[in-house]
This record gives structure tokens, C-alpha cells and sequence, in this order.
């Protein structure tokens, strides 16, 4: 079987189809839309995505899976989804934390300052 | 379209200007910052910074009002100027005096070739920064589109997000990636919570657009930079506010996992405004002075820098000097602007005499020549000066538009209508450095 990946967006999607199928898309479009606020064509996005994939397949409007979701779960454990940005994020737009650029040696300084502060 | 261009020159000086007025404080606020971050560090809170940045961003914005003619308004002038030109066209227009006065401008302003080319660049500059803006959220926007809801009303969790951030100006949500653990989950929605409360993406976005505006002034962009950094720190040091040691320590481990360990290599580049993790650490366990002094000392030095900002002695020098430095752009034919050349108070000393010599004159607009009352060359001047043998500093000449005639020695006032007279006025300086009228003239 091949490696399929899905992160958690997506898995939560999945688990809806796999819980209402075989299932209309009109009716995934309107679930999505009331559970995550998702326009139409974003729900068709992942739908087509999860089909390339090879979990399920529309069959004109209708869609079914291939793969269980017991099948599904018992193959991997969930994984990175590739596509993220890239950490080049917009400078107006306020983030949590730049990643990278710290050597092995300065992450061990800052381990020590935090493992230093006492408890008052 | 003609008003247009007139509207982004006269923009652009005021921003170049404001440019200009605004490095000193750059300046010491940076200085400022490295002496409060090597020295008193527990004794300053972290949310300082960013509202010294904020002054700094008042002072670039605000414009300042330098140059001030003597008199009323610019309508006035308008008027002036149509009358003194005679121009038919423009006699015909009806009061709309505002737009006779962009009009009557735009055939001076044509001849500056050197002004209108720094303009262009100038705007250039500035659309393409806020493309720059434009595009990258459209861009970002589309790649949260798969976002599903938490138990928090503001955060949503995306597959495709790396890093949390925020989105949007007025209506804040907070994207997650959906991989965070649950450890994790919490202290970072705090952090991002205390953004919003905070009002950071406010702040960042309104300095992006200051940053737009004076994107030709390297000092801004390090102010914008140093914005950043501080804007996070003060951030963190909100988010632990009421944690307790262990709470501290999980949030700092939290950090540093995030920069260097397993996410850290998947991320990619360094974005603009890299945030230093020591740095941040640092903040989160530090232990304080008595909270109560931290804030009274830290609301101390903001009310003086915002003393400083406004009340600073140099500004009026500072203006002087731009004015004059723009001056050189503008008036490349050579007619100085008389506030170029005497101080106000000189102005105001020569005007006093001025209208001592008309009834009423004090409520009318006396202009002193300048490149629209004089002319490209200040023809009148230097003839004026050659006639009385006098320097351009010993000289001065008023000009105003009311209809006037002489009673019994003064000039007096008939507002009724608006003259097709000029009353000009000339004064020199006696050796006693007074002014001294030494010609009264009306001319149609």
C-alpha cells in the first residue's frame, strides 16, 4: 500500500465521508459549510484531493471510499503535510515564532537559563 | 488629473519632510532601547518599547506645519494669484477657490522637472510596497481556506499552517498548525491571545503602512524591525504575567522547541523580522522588580520621550532646515521664499510696521514675496533691492489683494468687494535694526 498522508484538517474531513457514505458532495459542501465555514470550492478542493490520494472516489456527484477507516488508521500514523508555508510569512502579519537559525550549542545555553530559574 | 499630481507632490514633501524631522528621535529611541535592555532590564517593563515605536510613528505621520505665511489662508493667496495674472480663464471660474489654487500652481510646479522625478520614484515606492501588502494576503488568505474551528471562537487549525499567526485587522483569528501537542496547544493560543489583546496586529500593520509611506529612509525600516522584535517581547512578558515558575518554564521550553528542535527543520528561510529566541527566553523567566515600580518607572519614561517628541527645541530649527533643503528643490530659478531668508520673528517685526501704516490691515492676508507673489525670479525683489541699494536681508516686501484708498493719511479698508488693487509694501532695516516702511504702492 502506498504511503498516504493527511494531516488533521484533513483527517477530520475524511472521517466525515467516511462516516455518512456513500455521501452526495452537495451534501459534504453544506456539512463543511456549517461545520467549518468552508466555501463550496474549498470543499471540492479537498474532496478532489483525498480522491488523487486514492481514498475515495467520486463517482459522478457520489462519493465512496476505497479505504476504510479502520484500514486507513491501522496503516500509519498521521505525518507532516507537505504544501505548508514556508516561514516566509507576510512582515505585517504577527506569528508566534520565527523557526530555525539556532545551532545545537546555543539551544543548550537557553536549556540552561531555563532550567536555572528557581522556584519562589 | 492635473490636481492629482499637484496632491502627490505636495504629499510627498510632507513626507520627506516629516522623514527628515523624524531621524533624531529614531535615533534616540534605539539608543534608548540598548541602554534599557543592558541596564535596567528588570526594572523596565517590555511593553515600553513598543509605545516609544508608537511615538515615533505619531511623529512621522502628523504633519508638521513649518513655514507659515503671515495672514489668512491659502484661499486667500488663490485669489491673490488669479487677480495678479489677469488670467481670463481663471476669472471666469466661480469661489471654488481651492481647486484655482491646485490649478494656478500646476504651471509652476511643471518647471520643476527634479521635483516631479523624486515624486514619481516616491509613489512608485509606495504602490509597490503595498502590492507587496496586497498579494501576500490574498495569498495567505487562500491557503487558510482549509481551516477548521476549536474550542476557542478565534482559532482555527489548518494542515497547511507551519507557525501560528494572525489574520486580519479588525475581526483577529488565530490559525494553528493542527500538529501542535496539547501541551503545547494552550500556552500558544495565550501567547496569541495576548497579540490580540494587545492590539498587535493593529500595531504591526499600522507600521506597515507608516513603513510603506517612508520606504526610502533606512532608519524607518530599522525602527520597524526593532518593532517587531519588541512587539514579541512585550507580547511574552503578557502571556506570563500570571504564570507561575513551572508555568514559565513550560512556555520557554515550548519556545525554544519550536526555533530549534524538531519543527525547526522544516521550517524554511528566515522571515523578515527574525525573532531572537535567547532574547525571548530571557523575558519569560526573568524575575522582576516590585511589579508596582516596573510600571511606574516604565510610565515615566514614556511620558518623557512623548515630552521630548513634542516639545523638542529643535523642530522649528529642524523645520527651517528641511523647508530649506526642499526649498532647494523647489525653486530652482532661485526665488528664495522670504521665510528662508528672515527668522519669524524678523517677519513678524516687518509686518507689525506694515499694518500700522493700513487701518483694519491686521484682519487681511500680508504676504511676503515668494515664489507666487515674486514670480520664478523674484523679479520684484532683486529690483527692489537694486533700487534701494539694499541686501535681500535688509529688505523685505508684503504684498495683499483688498481694495484700499487713502484717508487722511492711512490706508483704510473697503472689504466690500475684493480689489483689482495691490497695495505693496516695502520695508528696509535701519541701523537700529527696526523696519521702517519706505514705500506704500497700489497697483491694478
Amino acid at each position: 500500500m502506498p504511503d498516504i498522508q493527511m494531516g488533521l484538517v484533513e483527517s477530520q474531513f475524511a472521517d466525515i465521508i467516511w462516516a455518512n457514505e456513500p455521501i452526495k458532495t452537495s451534501e459534504l459542501v453544506k456539512i463543511a459549510e456549517a461545520d467549518f465555514t468552508w466555501k463550496r470550492t474549498t470543499t471540492h478542493t479537498v474532496i478532489k484531493r483525498l480522491c488523487e490520494k486514492g481514498l475515495f472516489v467520486n463517482n459522478k456527484g457520489t462519493v465512496t471510499s476505497i479505504i476504510s477507516r479502520d484500514e486507513f488508521y491501522s496503516m500509519q500514523s498521521r505525518q507532516f503535510v507537505e504544501n505548508s508555508f514556508k516561514g516566509s510569512l507576510p512582515a505585517f502579519i504577527a506569528a508566534f515564532t520565527k523557526a530555525g537559525g539556532i545551532s545545537a550549542k546555543e539551544a543548550e545555553d537557553i536549556r540552561k537559563i531555563i532550567d536555572s530559574i528557581e522556584e519562589e | 488629473m492635473e490636481s492629482f499630481k499637484y496632491l502627490i507632490i505636495w504629499i510627498a514633501t510632507k513626507v520627506v519632510n516629516n522623514s527628515l524631522l523624524s531621524i533624531s528621535l529614531i535615533l534616540s529611541v534605539i539608543v534608548l532601547r540598548f541602554i534599557i535592555n543592558r541596564f535596567f532590564k528588570d526594572k523596565v517593563a517590555r511593553w515600553v518599547m513598543p509605545v516609544l515605536w508608537g511615538l515615533v510613528g505619531l511623529k512621522l505621520m502628523i504633519p508638521v506645519d513649518f513655514g507659515r505665511c503671515i495672514g489668512v489662508t491659502s484661499s486667500e493667496e488663490a485669489l491673490f494669484l488669479i487677480r495678479k495674472e489677469n488670467n481670463p480663464l481663471f476669472m471666469s471660474i466661480g469661489t471654488e477657490q481651492l481647486h484655482n489654487f491646485f490649478s494656478q500652481s500646476i504651471s509652476k510646479i511643471n518647471s520643476y522637472s527634479l521635483v516631479t522625478m523624486f515624486e514619481v520614484v516616491w509613489s512608485v515606492g509606495v504602490v509597490a510596497m503595498l502590492i507587496y501588502c496586497f498579494v501576500g494576503y490574498v495569498w495567505l488568505k487562500r491557503g487558510i481556506n482549509e481551516a477548521v474551528p476549536t474550542v476557542w471562537s478565534n482559532v482555527r487549525m489548518c494542515d497547511k499552517v507551519k507557525q501560528p499567526f494572525i489574520v486580519g485587522v479588525f475581526n483577529p483569528i488565530v490559525y494553528m498548525p493542527s500538529d501542535v501537542t496539547d501541551r503545547e496547544f494552550n500556552y500558544i493560543v495565550e501567547h496569541e491571545h495576548a497579540h490580540i489583546e494587545r492590539r498587535d496586529n493593529i500595531r504591526k500593520f499600522v507600521g506597515y503602512i507608516i513603513l510603506c509611506i517612508h520606504w526610502f529612509n533606512p532608519l524607518v525600516w530599522v525602527a520597524y524591525f526593532l518593532l517587531c522584535k519588541d512587539i514579541e517581547l512585550a507580547c511574552d512578558e503578557r502571556a506570563v504575567a500570571h504564570y507561575d515558575v513551572s508555568e514559565k518554564k513550560t512556555y520557554a521550553n515550548i519556545l525554544l522547541d519550536w526555533s530549534a528542535g524538531t519543527r525547526a527543520a522544516l521550517a524554511g528561510p528566515l522571515a523578515f523580522g527574525e525573532i531572537g529566541v535567547k532574547e525571548r527566553v530571557k523575558v519569560v523567566v526573568a524575575n522582576k522588580d516590585s511589579k508596582r515600580k516596573t510600571q511606574i518607572v516604565s510610565a515615566m519614561i514614556c511620558v518623557f520621550v512623548a515630552l521630548c517628541t513634542i516639545l523638542h527645541p529643535d523642530n522649528a530649527k529642524a523645520a527651517l532646515w528641511a523647508q530649506r533643503t526642499a526649498g532647494f528643490f523647489n525653486h530652482p530659478t532661485g526665488c528664495k521664499e522670504e521665510s528662508e531668508i528672515f527668522t519669524q520673528d524678523e517677519l513678524d517685526a516687518a509686518l507689525k510696521e506694515a499694518v500700522a501704516y493700513c487701518k483694519d490691515c491686521r484682519s487681511i492676508g500680508f504676504y511676503p514675496v515668494n515664489v507666487f507673489y515674486g514670480g520664478d525670479d523674484c523679479f520684484e525683489k532683486k529690483e527692489c533691492c537694486r533700487i534701494y541699494g539694499a541686501d535681500e536681508k535688509d529688505l523685505m516686501i508684503f504684498y495683499s489683494t483688498y481694495y484700499n484708498s487713502w484717508v487722511g493719511g492711512t490706508l483704510v479698508l473697503d472689504q466690500g468687494k475684493y480689489s483689482q488693487y495691490e497695495i505693496e509694501i516695502i520695508l528696509l532695516r535701519n541701523e537700529k535694526n527696526e523696519w521702517e516702511v519706505v514705500s506704500i504702492s497700489e497697483f491694478g
